[in-house]
């Protein structure tokens, strides 16, 4: 299944925050203020979509903002706009983040109606090898699907894209569909929402949503 | 405080309509550009890399202490072309084969820029060839390298071995960077510098050159 209808937001705070900006920084005023000037063209260059199949006990995930945020970031960095670049890569992250916990929500329904619930989700490199990547590109037909290539280095192409595994059980109560940050091997990651083998945290921040 | 303490003082704050203003009255006040150069734009960009390598400022505060000093090169470069100013060396960066993670590249990029070296940005999956060739091409000092997948990292050992087999490999000064590349990585494959950070790379890339110009 293809799903083009993926809405898009972020928390301007926590995107700020992922750039070391805070409230109390003396750039904080120029940086907030640029961030509104980038984030109109970040969410018109943002062209989210997924492609998902179901095979016996597991379902593949593909999911990409597609290549015109990434034109639009080195743009940004070619013209020496570096801070509107940095906005705009990490808003995009933030955006893909949030796109994949709708993402995962739209599928609850889903799975129920196939009877089937979601045991466990898989990342790549944290819970399986990149080379697994290779299989959701082709299994999702990703590439045909929602324009989404691997490199040689088995990422996927666009750059702000994503893909996993869901591990399908026979409960349908279960649906551990959400990324959790507790297990999560990206210590330094600017969007955990965890601490490394913590409690997953609650997220409390407001989301505009385009 | 002079007109040159002044620009460096602006870059450092991200003033970059003050930088590029007082660019202008310097050179109009007679103030040689490569003065103006190392003294108040370079100057500038050292201090706020030792800051940022310090934590005493973040990356906000080195993007636009950049992009001020990008302002103030709009109006100064064409007097350091007339003056006959050379940079302190040429830089090709890129991210290796397979691997299409820019920003840290970026922020390099930036940063090499602001000590003052020529930087060729070959952008992101870029095969040993075109690292070898640019280099070749612009005559370039430093090949620097970044990755930030492990099954992208051992294409900076190509490149290095691709250099050895053309004959190359002391000609030019090799650097690596990336998350998942370390100081032992960087030993294992034959690399000359490891950094952990952009500001740390044009510091290191900076001092290497002038040492081999040097020796």
């Amino acid at each position: 299944m293809i799903i083009t209808e993926i809405p898009i937001g972020a928390d301007k705070k926590q995107v700020l925050r992922s750039m070391d900006c805070y409230e109390d920084s003396p750039l904080y005023g120029e940086t907030s203020e640029l961030y509104e000037e980038i984030r109109q063209q970040v969410y018109s260059a943002v062209h989210p979509r997924a492609a998902v199949t179901f095979l016996e006990g597991e379902a593949y995930v593909l999911m990409t903002l597609g290549e015109e945020i990434s034109d639009l970031i080195t743009r940004l960095f070619g013209e020496g706009e570096y801070l509107g670049g940095m906005i705009a890569d990490t808003l995009a992250d933030h955006c893909l983040f949030f796109a994949d916990h709708y993402l995962t929500e739209r599928l609850r329904p889903v799975c129920a109606e196939r009877g089937v619930g979601v045991a466990g989700r898989m990342d790549a490199p944290n819970d399986m090898p990149m080379e697994r990547q290779k299989e959701i590109l082709e299994r999702t037909d990703g590439t045909n699907a929602i324009g989404v290539g691997i490199t040689s280095g088995l990422m996927f192409s666009p750059v702000k894209s994503m893909g996993y595994i869901m591990t399908l059980t026979d409960d349908k109560e279960t649906f551990r569909a959400q990324h959790d940050c507790r297990g999560c091997r990206a210590e330094g990651c600017a969007m955990r929402k965890a601490p490394y083998g913590g409690r997953q945290g609650g997220d409390n921040g407001e989301h505009e949503v385009k | 405080m002079s007109v040159v303490n002044e620009i460096s003082e602006y870059l450092q704050k991200g003033r970059a309509k003050n930088v590029k203003a007082l660019v202008s009255q310097a050179l109009d006040e007679g103030i040689d550009p490569k003065v103006i150069l190392n003294d108040g734009l370079l100057a500038g960009m050292m201090i706020i890399g030792t800051k940022f390598r310090n934590n005493e400022v973040f990356v906000p505060e080195v993007l636009v202490a950049a992009r001020a000093m990008n302002m103030g090169l709009s109006v100064l470069e064409p007097k350091l072309i007339e003056v006959g100013n050379e940079p302190v060396g040429k830089a090709v960066v890129g991210t290796v084969k397979g691997d299409l993670h820019d920003i840290g590249k970026n922020l390099v990029v930036m940063m090499m820029k602001g000590a003052g070296l020529e930087v060729y940005d070959i952008g992101v999956d870029a095969e040993a060839d075109a690292f070898i060739n640019k280099a070749e091409e612009v005559g370039a000092d430093v090949i620097g390298m970044s990755a930030l997948l492990t099954t992208t990292m051992p294409n900076m050992q190509t490149v290095i071995d691709e250099l050895k087999s053309r004959g190359l490999r002391d000609k030019y000064i090799v650097m690596v960077g990336g998350a998942p590349v370390n100081q032992n990585f960087a030993d294992q494959i034959g690399a000359d510098y490891y950094t952990a950070d952009a500001a740390s790379a044009a510091e290191v890339a900076r001092k290497a050159i002038l040492e081999k110009k040097s020796a």
